[in-house]
């Protein structure tokens, strides 16, 4: 995926209704940025073939930690 | 008894003195206080000290072991929990001005067991803002590292390791959605357990992640860890997420110790460039040591895991954002500036971005669950460094919550937070600046009586839980 730019913050955090200025804006492209990279270090195989967890519970036999209904 | 070094005094021993009537609750209770409004100013552990109601409790509390009614080892004992737990009437700030008048109307079942147990409740304990981590400027004062004051205490619960580390309370309970109660445990020198998802209830408590938030204990030993969780864990009809798992005898299974205990030292958590080499020293020393006891030692490779960081801000801070989103909105300047910018940063967030972190987390759950099918516990650093200068661990940019830097010491603790298990941290050596470093293991689910046993014999063994922090000159 690609890089976050800073207009494309201020374009989504007017449509959300929040008020962001030009340094946090910066600030906040990065951080989005590093979430974007950080995932994308996982492979994006791997990434693709791997159900979401969803609603989370964990059970107590091994094996068997649950998502979902 | 002479009161000046009640504070010194495990949740056990204190226990012992009380029940056989050596120790007033009162009196220790009247001790505690005296330390908090001496030292509080200089830890800011405490942001609301509950000195009336806590004289009560302990009056009660003596009268009724006075009168035969001894409710266990927590009867008498003074306590503190974090200020996101709801306490009747009293402020719950969750560390944020957004909360100044916030006085809830009923107690957190978390709170009533502790009272049920006959603790005694001393007050509310300082956190980063909303439990989030990287508040720069705390509104209700900066806590500080008892082990050096220009030090940070780590976040979110900072207060509660403070408290506990500086002997201002005889334990506390704290919050551990990615790391808020091993990390500052690690920094202070202190226990701090985070409990699998749903064995402890989240009642009453102001959420950040509903998927991943829990409540836990944090003490100066391990036993006294297996003591406060014995009070808090198991099924509450007003937590939907908690479990009906039965609760074993914690104190009863710290006998089985770490010997036949397979063992695996996450290699790429070891192996890693930022991690301090004193912390690594100290660590796979630790793991020789459980060898030492009989624990069978092997390495395991989590390399997905080591990605775990993003996957924990996509998932964790984008359920804060939901929670957050009407205030962001409305009410914006209440927050901290490096709040405000994460809960914006996360309400921005792509849902497909989201949903990759999704699937990140279920890949990084299956692997742990895979190392853990091959063995009992997983054993890692707690955090990559030692606890930084309070400028720099703050979210400011350039600081310890930032960037990369931010990412590598998440993999420390998102793992087992994004699988839902329960992780310990003990204190396993100090460096050569006296800075204390934290040892974490990793169990199965609801196996937190395995962990206190290996997390005990080591501690036993080491004997770093016997130092204290020098702060008081």
């Amino acid at each position: 995926m690609a890089e976050i730019t800073v207009e494309q913050v201020f374009q989504m955090a007017g449509a959300l209704g929040l008020e962001v200025d030009e340094g946090r804006a910066r600030v906040i492209a990065s951080r989005l940025s590093g979430v974007i990279e950080g995932l994308g270090e996982i492979g994006e195989d791997m990434l693709t073939r791997a159900e979401p967890a969803h609603e989370f519970s964990v059970e107590p036999e091994m094996g068997s930690v649950t998502d979902g209904e | 008894m002479a009161n000046d070094g009640l504070h010194l005094l495990t949740i056990a021993e204190l226990g012992g003195l009380i029940r056989s009537g050596r120790l007033s609750a009162l009196e220790l209770t009247r001790a505690y206080l005296e330390r908090i409004e001496r030292l509080n100013p200089t830890l800011g552990g405490y942001i609301t000290v509950m000195g009336e109601s806590a004289l009560d409790e302990a009056r009660r509390a003596e009268s009724e072991i006075a009168g035969g009614s001894y409710r266990g080892a927590l009867h008498g004992v003074p306590l503190a929990v974090k200020d996101i737990i709801y306490t009747r009437g009293v402020l719950t700030s969750a560390g944020s001005r957004a909360l100044s008048d916030h006085r809830p109307n009923y107690d957190s079942t978390i709170v009533e067991r502790l009272r049920g147990s006959g603790a005694t409740l001393l007050g509310k304990l300082n956190l980063s803002e909303f439990a989030m981590g990287g508040t720069i400027e705390h509104p209700y004062g900066t806590p500080r590292n008892p082990w050096n004051l220009d030090r940070s205490a780590g976040g979110s619960s900072s207060g509660s390791a403070v408290a506990v580390a500086g002997g201002l309370c005889a334990g506390a309970l704290g919050s551990d959605t990615g790391g808020s109660i091993r990390g500052p445990s690690a920094f202070c020198g202190i226990v701090g357990l985070r409990p699998t998802y749903g064995r402890v209830t989240r009642h009453g408590a102001v959420p950040m992640s509903w998927s991943l938030d829990t409540v836990g204990p944090m003490t100066r030993t391990v036993e006294d860890c297996a003591i406060v969780l014995s009070a808090i864990a198991g099924r509450d009809e007003r937590d939907p997420s908690s479990s009906a798992e039965p609760v074993p005898d914690y104190l009863a299974a710290l006998r089985d110790g770490a010997r036949g205990a397979r063992i695996g030292l996450a290699r790429e958590m070891i192996e890693y460039e930022g991690l301090d080499d004193e912390v690594r020293s100290s660590v796979t020393s630790a793991v020789d040591q459980l060898a030492e006891l009989g624990a069978e030692v092997g390495d395991v490779g989590l390399p997905i895991s080591a990605h775990s960081g993003a996957a924990f801000l996509a998932t964790a801070d984008v359920d804060a954002a939901a929670f957050h989103m009407e205030r962001l909105r409305t009410a914006p300047d209440l927050y901290d500036w490096n709040t405000r910018a994460r809960l914006e940063t996360a309400a921005l967030t792509p849902s497909v971005v989201y949903l990759r972190g999704q699937r990140a987390r279920a890949l990084i759950r299956d692997e742990l669950m895979g190392a853990l099918g091959d063995y009992d516990a997983v054993a890692m650093p707690t955090a990559p460094t030692l606890a930084p200068p309070i400028a720099q661990s703050t979210g400011s940019p350039g600081g310890y919550y930032q960037g990369r830097r931010d990412l590598g010491r998440r993999r420390y603790t998102s793992p087992a937070a994004l699988a839902g298990l329960p992780a310990i941290s003990v204190p396993c050596g100090f460096s050569e600046r006296g800075l204390p470093i934290g040892l974490q293991i990793i169990g199965r689910p609801f196996a937190e009586a395995r962990l206190l046993a290996i997390a005990h014999a080591y501690e036993q063994s080491g004997g770093w839980h016997t130092r204290r922090a020098g702060f008081e000159g």
